[in-house]
Order: C-alpha cells, then sequence, then structure tokens
C-alpha cells in the first residue's frame, strides 16, 4: 500500500486554497496531457504549448468540477478542446510541417550536414522517422502508444483513462508495435 | 496457443504486464515457434527504440509541468524602478507641500531640518538565493530573456548559485528558446563553480555550437585543461565538436572526479 493521495483529495485541498495540491496533480498529469495533445494534434512543439494550456485552465476553471475523483478525465475533456480549437485555427492559417516531403528537407540540408557526425546523424534519423511513423497511425493506436511511452503507466491507469478494459490497451499496443514493424522495415528497405 | 494470442503476450511481457502462468506457456510457444521468435526480437528492438526517441518528449513534458507549477505561484517581484516623471513630480508635490507649511510670505525662515531627500534610484540588492529563484521564475515560467537580462550584473555577482539555476535551464529547454540558452551558456562561461562541471560536460555535447564553446570555455576556466576545439570549429563543425569533445570531458571526469568532490 502506498499513501498516495488520491485525484479527488488533491483537488478538495487545492480548493481550498492550496495551490500545492494542484502542482502535485500537475506533475501527476503533465505527461499523459502532453502525449494526449501530441497524438491529437501530431506536433510535438504544440503539444507542450496545449497541454500548458489545458493545466492552466484546469487550476482557474477548478471550482466548476464537480466530482473531483474525475479529475483526469475532465482534463482530459479541456485538453481536448484546446486541440480541436488548435487544429481549427490551423486549418484556416497554416501548412503543416508534417505535409514537408523529408526529400526536400534532406536536399536543403545536403550541404551543411556533409562534415556532421554520421553516426549520430544517422541515429538522429532514425529516431525523427521513427516517431513520424507514430504520428502516422490510426487514432486508436496512436494515442495508446504515445500515452504509453510518454509516462510510466501500467494498462490499468490506461483503461481507465480512455474508458477500455485492459486487455484492450494490450491489444491496441501489440497491433500499433506491428503497425510500426512493418512501416519501418518498408521505409528500410 | 496460436500466434496472434502469443503477438499480444509478447506485448504484455515487453510491458511487465504478463502473469506468471501466461509466460510459462509464452515460452513454451516461442521456443517451438520461428516466426514468434523473431516477432519478440523484432518488439524488444522496437520497445527500446521507442524508448529512446520518447525520451526527450518525457523531457518536455517534465518541463511543462515545472512551467505550470510556476505559474501558479505568484509573480516574482519586479525590481523597483520610477517612471520618467515619477521624481520631478515628486519633487514639486514636496515644494507645494513645503510653501503651504512654512508660508514664507508670513514670516523669515529658519532652517531647522535638513531638506527632504529623495529616496535613490537604484535597483535593492538581491541575495544569492533570491536571485536563483527570481531567474528561476522568469526563466522557466517562459518571461522574456530580456527580463532575465536585466539580472545580468547581479547574476554574475553572485556566482555559483544561480550557475546551477542558469545550467539546468539551459539543459532542458526547447532548441528553440535558443537567445536563452546562449545567454545563460556565456554567463556560465565566466560564473560557474567547479559543482557545475557535469552539467558542464553534458552541455559540451549540446546541438547548438555556441552552447557548446560557452561550455566548454568553463571546463577549460574550472579545470585548467586546454580547448578541445577552436572557436571557429565550434560554429563551423557544432556537431561532431560538441560530441568528440563531450566523449573526451566525459572519460577525463570519470578519472578526476575525486579530486574534485574532495575540493567541494
Amino acid at each position: 500500500m502506498t499513501d498516495r493521495q488520491s485525484d479527488g483529495d488533491l483537488v478538495r485541498q487545492a480548493l481550498a486554497g492550496k495551490s500545492a495540491a494542484y502542482g502535485e496533480l500537475v506533475h501527476r498529469w503533465a505527461a499523459r496531457i502532453t502525449a494526449f495533445c501530441h497524438a491529437r494534434v501530431r506536433s510535438p512543439d504544440a503539444a507542450e504549448d496545449l497541454a500548458q494550456e489545458t493545466l492552466l485552465r484546469g487550476f482557474r476553471a477548478l471550482a466548476s468540477l464537480a466530482q473531483p475523483d474525475l479529475f483526469g478525465t475532465w482534463l482530459h475533456g479541456i485538453a481536448l478542446r484546446a486541440c480541436l480549437d488548435w487544429l481549427k485555427s490551423r486549418a484556416r492559417k497554416t501548412v503543416p510541417l508534417s505535409a514537408l516531403g523529408p526529400d526536400g528537407a534532406a536536399d536543403s540540408l545536403a550541404d551543411e550536414t556533409s562534415n556532421w557526425d554520421v553516426s549520430r546523424v544517422e541515429r538522429d534519423d532514425e529516431i525523427h522517422r521513427l516517431m513520424r511513423e507514430v504520428e502516422e497511425l490510426p487514432d486508436d493506436y496512436r494515442e495508446v502508444l504515445m500515452l504509453y511511452y510518454y509516462d510510466d503507466v501500467t494498462y490499468q491507469d490506461l483503461a481507465a483513462m480512455l474508458g477500455v478494459s485492459a486487455a484492450t490497451i494490450n491489444a491496441r499496443l501489440t497491433k500499433a508495435r506491428a503497425m510500426l514493424r512493418v512501416r519501418l522495415s518498408a521505409t528500410r528497405r | 496457443m496460436d500466434c496472434p494470442t502469443a503477438m499480444n503476450l509478447l506485448s504484455a511481457r515487453i510491458d511487465g504486464e504478463i502473469d506468471r502462468e501466461s509466460l510459462i506457456v509464452l515460452d513454451a510457444h516461442v521456443a517451438g515457434c520461428d516466426s514468434c521468435r523473431v516477432m519478440a526480437d523484432e518488439f524488444e528492438r522496437q520497445d527500446s527504440e521507442l524508448r529512446q526517441a520518447f525520451a526527450p518528449r518525457r523531457v518536455a513534458a517534465a518541463a511543462v509541468a515545472t512551467r505550470v507549477v510556476c505559474a501558479l505561484e505568484p509573480a516574482p517581484l519586479r525590481i523597483a524602478r520610477y517612471r520618467w516623471w515619477g521624481v520631478p513630480t515628486a519633487m514639486a508635490a514636496g515644494f507645494l507641500l513645503a510653501v503651504v507649511m512654512l508660508r514664507p510670505w508670513k514670516a523669515p525662515v529658519v532652517a531647522s531640518n535638513p531638506p527632504p531627500t529623495a529616496p535613490p534610484v537604484t535597483s535593492r540588492l538581491h541575495t544569492a538565493s533570491d536571485l536563483a529563484q527570481r531567474i528561476n521564475g522568469a526563466l522557466v515560467c517562459g518571461a522574456r530573456l530580456e527580463a532575465a537580462q536585466r539580472w545580468e550584473e547581479d547574476i554574475r555577482r553572485c556566482g555559483g548559485e544561480c550557475a546551477s539555476v542558469l545550467a539546468q535551464h539551459v539543459l532542458t529547454c526547447r532548441a528553440s528558446d535558443r537567445a536563452e540558452r546562449v545567454w545563460a551558456a556565456r554567463i556560465l562561461a565566466d560564473v560557474a563553480p567547479t559543482s557545475s562541471i557535469p552539467d558542464l560536460i553534458a552541455l559540451v555535447g549540446d546541438e547548438d555550437g555556441d552552447v557548446c564553446r560557452y561550455a566548454a570555455e568553463a571546463l577549460a576556466r574550472l579545470t585548467g585543461r586546454p580547448h578541445c576545439a577552436e572557436p571557429d570549429e565550434w560554429h563551423n563543425d557544432a556537431t561532431s565538436s560538441c560530441g568528440t569533445c563531450e566523449q573526451t570531458w566525459h572519460s577525463w571526469w570519470q578519472e578526476n572526479k575525486q579530486k574534485f568532490a574532495s575540493k567541494s
């Protein structure tokens, strides 16, 4: 048994004026919210900003949370709205960076990288390619994979968060890994 | 056991979510199934790559938490500054008050008290820990560079205590915050104490050539060892210079850290 306080207890303390209690909630949920936003908007930088905005909005609106024990679900609702707003404004304004093909980027950098540490560049390139494939997975698989690797969470935690069974989490993670394996082997060929 | 079931269990095994009985059945299946053995190896390799790929994302998420927590706390105090019209207005008000109270047209003035003086127009001095806290707030909370730059002189005076805050900032903040990182690294080059050596070695491997160069300067100053690259090389060949230097310094530190630990 651990003496870890529940989300509900921390919410009640925060509402009583103890901002450190909300700080604890922030540390507990930041990675999952950032992962959730990353999975939704497929941009790591935007995900950080959106997660920050979500956590601050949550603090300001905490008094409106009717069931403190459902803090995580409530926070995900705020994150989802923030992501949808961002996607809408993005669709109106700009072309996503992810729409730029890897070939163009490689051409423009070719001269600059001629003297770089080759093994390091190759390793970074592999990591970027892997992350790009993760970002291209179908929604359900991308979401569960990102939530899992952003934070040390159990299947049970993920199941509670997404409202599915632990067996479904296992099945989605397996499918995500299998899809990644196929996609990466195709690009490495 | 069929192969699709085995695949789910392989995934659960990687995640530490498999029970003992299932593990025994899985091992028995994998021992006799070539395709599942290949799959098991590939899943494990992929898991390791995913952990590596997500490591910077985890750091970034932790930094998000820090920024939010920082924003929950009261805003850092601002250094007292006077508006341009403040001093003349106060002098005029003082003059009028003196005229009304002393009534010079009624009786000769006998000076009994020294004239009032304006408060000094200087920033108040910070204690080292107070300043370190403020710098931390200013940088982590996403305030702009100029807010922190106002304290540069004080930071340089306070030295070591602020150095660890600056080093942590450079290590954790995003590459897009380049101006802040280079500014902090430049100060570290001059003020970092020996306790910052491990942080500086990590910074020597930074992707930003200027950050590498300043970290290397700090290390050379603290240890008396020569630079491992000329200043121009950091710009022209940042990636290889940084990587090579980091390895060199890392090996050196493994052999010499005892010496520095006993000093501090």
